[in-house]
């Protein structure tokens, strides 16, 4: 079962691709959440909270351009794992 | 960013230029490209009324409005098609004439532009358009990807697949040149794009029959390295309706 740190990664990975590396570390970071340079999270209790907020600050610098780009395996991970996601990913 | 000079035309390979805008406020972006062959110019999806001056600026750099004799587009939505109109009022204001290359499910939609050129209908036509200098160009069918009558126009002698939609992206950190992360930024846009797996599977069975050395999308960056790669990672996307029936 994949848990909201798996989800978070996940994320992480697709916004290097949307949003580019530095500025998606960059946001991971204002949030709390540091990258190690294999895209995995340092900190292991990662919470909804989290993944709220990374969406919250997502949306405010790039739009839902960065959100709906990393909708569809969020939404795969959440279904199998049965996490829950914010409305703006549902 | 690299040292590539976006502000003008870039030529991609002989004849070939891209005269795309890049918005760096925007995370999808329009790739236009104009292929220069002897006295002739065609023109591949020419983008949105947004882009249309930075795109003007480009042709204007690279040739005469009256050499542009056809205007390829993969399918009708707006961001490929909207400068179509003012584009044919500079062709035809200097004399000249065009044909609008596309699939004929495409020109019933694309008429709504005001368009004025005769439609040159890919599937009416064996699916290639030879040139004045007898170079031809091959259209491939890529069904539902996304428009039922979409297609990829494959040009033999740089072996570069235009590929409208299809392997295109989202991206803020746009580079004409995809980088290590491309294929990220091209599931993001294309997950939400297209139909199938199955669909998609398809359509990459037929591109792959090509020898290709770059893809030219209409968004997103240009493929010049691991082509098999990203034909790979889309034949593996997750998409559209594979979702539901889950």
């Amino acid at each position: 079962m994949a848990t909201y740190k798996d989800l978070l990664e996940l994320i992480a990975k697709r916004e290097f691709g949307i949003i580019g590396e530095r500025n998606t570390r960059s946001i991971y970071s204002s949030i709390g959440l540091d990258l190690n340079g294999d895209v995995t999270l340092e900190k292991n209790d990662v919470s909804f909270g989290d993944l709220e907020k990374l969406m919250d600050v997502l949306k405010e610098k790039y739009g839902m351009v960065a959100i709906i780009g990393c909708k569809i395996p969020a939404l795969r991970m959440a279904k199998q794992s049965e996490l829950q996601l914010p409305d703006v990913l549902r | 960013m690299s040292s590539i000079d976006i502000a003008k035309a870039v030529k991609i390979a002989e004849g070939v230029h891209w005269i795309g805008f890049y918005d760096e406020k925007a995370g999808f972006h329009c790739n236009p490209y104009l292929l220069i062959d002897g006295d002739e110019a065609i023109l591949f999806d020419p983008g949105s009324v947004q882009d249309f001056p930075c795109v003007l600026s480009k042709v204007c750099q690279l040739v005469d409005f009256k050499q542009i004799t056809h205007i390829i587009v993969t399918h009708q939505d707006p961001d490929l098609c909207g400068a179509i109109p003012r584009f044919e009022e500079l062709i035809y204001g200097v004399g000249g004439s065009c044909k609008i290359v596309t699939s004929t499910r495409a020109s019933f939609l694309i008429s709504y532009y005001g368009v004025i050129s005769d439609f040159y209908c890919v599937d009416q036509n064996d699916w290639s358009l030879t040139l004045r200098s007898g170079r031809e160009l091959k259209f491939t069918s890529t069904p539902f990807m996304h428009f039922p009558g979409a297609f990829v126009t494959y040009d033999p002698e740089t072996k570069i697949l235009f590929s409208g939609d299809i392997f295109g992206a989202f991206s803020f950190t746009w580079e004409l040149y995809a980088n290590e992360h491309y294929i990220e930024a091209m599931k993001a846009f294309l997950e939400n794009y297209l139909p199938s797996n199955k669909i998609v599977r398809y359509a990459m069975a037929q591109i792959e029959k090509r020898d290709i050395r770059m893809i030219a999308p209409q968004h997103g960056s240009v493929i010049n390295k691991d082509i098999q790669k990203h034909i790979d990672a889309l034949k593996g996307i997750e998409c559209g309706i594979d979702l539901e029936e889950e």
